[in-house]
């Protein structure tokens, strides 16, 4: 008998008279024996006993399972096109900051008055009260 | 490191389907047959739950464990094709889902389920593969347990279904993705490694019981 065939049988809880005679003249096979019968009764005293679930157990599993699905599939969706969404809009926060034109493309109305300065001319015609003030004159009676 | 999911498609040659036993059950959960389908459960049952109880060692997880992976099976009966038997493509299923449940588990400190006080220094010893030293004086379980989950979950898996669930090489090999002659070399090493781990911590305890 070949030491190979020893072992195939032996993996397959063989016992006949071939591989005990096999065993009596190989030093290995002898060595291999004892190793699997000594992890076998590892094995077993490693054994852990469990009452498996009963049906409905199984059957509640399953509806959450189906529940899971549905909402994994939604999430996942989402979660792939959000880094989409992210660039994009950084992508456009950026070409705005570089581009002010796109902000204010004209001045206002208020900012070309203030850029001209005080018509003081226009505004004491229409109230005297606004007439020429020397500096200072915070009150404007300093010409009168 | 725990071991990468086992593929789930491949032909397998060394089993055929053909005289699978629970084809019949199995195409009639395919039509939507909800008894067929409890049928294959008390089926498979026992033998699925000791070996994720094995194969995981938290006892309090295994029920759940187990239910999880008959739904995903119930669910994923569409996919099933009996190019492959059944039981290794439950097993299959069985197997990764554990995977998953320790990798994501594993952040956490292992514990050792057991029914007696952890005490390093308890005497103890598993029968010696040379039979020339001790014989078997006390066959510690919680101890056996701690090399068993000293190994690495691939070699783990490959005892616990060849010793534990009695599965055939052939299935083995279907259900982990290799070769027979692969599955015969991983369950050699795996027992070496385990008997390593063995003589490391007997050696360990002798050092401990040492005088100073």
């Amino acid at each position: 008998m070949r030491c190979q065939d020893f072992q195939d049988r032996l993996e397959r809880r063989w016992d006949d008279f071939q591989m005990r005679a096999h065993t009596e003249e190989c030093p290995a096979c002898q060595e291999r024996l004892a190793l699997v019968n000594w992890s076998r009764q590892v094995m077993l005293a490693a054994e852990q006993n469990v009452t498996p679930p009963a049906m409905a157990a199984v059957w509640a599993a399953v509806r959450r399972a189906t529940n899971t699905s549905w909402e994994f599939s939604l999430t996942r969706s989402f979660r792939r096109l959000a880094p989409y969404l992210v660039a994009v809009t950084v992508l456009f926060i950026v070409v705005a900051a570089f581009q002010p034109g796109i902000v204010t493309s004209r001045p206002s109305r208020y900012a070309s008055a203030l850029a001209a300065g005080p018509d003081t001319k226009v505004a004491s015609v229409l109230d005297p009260d606004l007439a020429p003030q020397k500096p200072g004159d915070v009150l404007g009676i300093g010409g009168r | 490191m725990l071991a990468p999911s086992l593929p789930m498609s491949g032909v397998l040659p060394e089993l055929a389907a053909a005289d699978d036993p629970d084809l019949a059950l199995v195409l009639r959960v395919q039509q939507g047959d909800a008894a067929a389908f409890e049928e294959l459960y008390y089926r498979h049952q026992a033998g699925v739950s000791r070996m994720v109880a094995n194969f995981v060692r938290y006892p309090e997880v295994v029920p759940d464990l187990v239910q999880e992976i008959f739904a995903k099976v119930y669910l994923r009966f569409d996919s099933y094709s009996p190019r492959l038997p059944f039981r290794p493509w439950l097993y299959r299923v069985a197997s990764n889902h554990c995977l998953d449940f320790l990798r994501h588990r594993r952040r956490q400190p292992l514990q050792v389920s057991t029914t007696m006080e952890d005490d390093p220094t308890r005497e103890w010893t598993l029968p010696d593969p040379a039979g020339e030293r001790m014989q078997a004086r006390l066959v510690a379980r919680d101890l056996a347990g701690k090399l068993l989950l000293e190994l690495s979950p691939r070699d783990r898996m490959l005892l616990v279904l060849k010793e534990i669930n009695e599965l055939s090489l052939e299935e083995i090999g279907a259900i982990t993705g290799l070769r027979l002659s692969a599955v015969k070399v991983g369950l050699f090493r795996a027992r070496k490694r385990m008997l390593e781990k063995y003589r490391k911590s007997e050696r360990e305890l002798e050092r401990r019981g040492k005088p100073q």
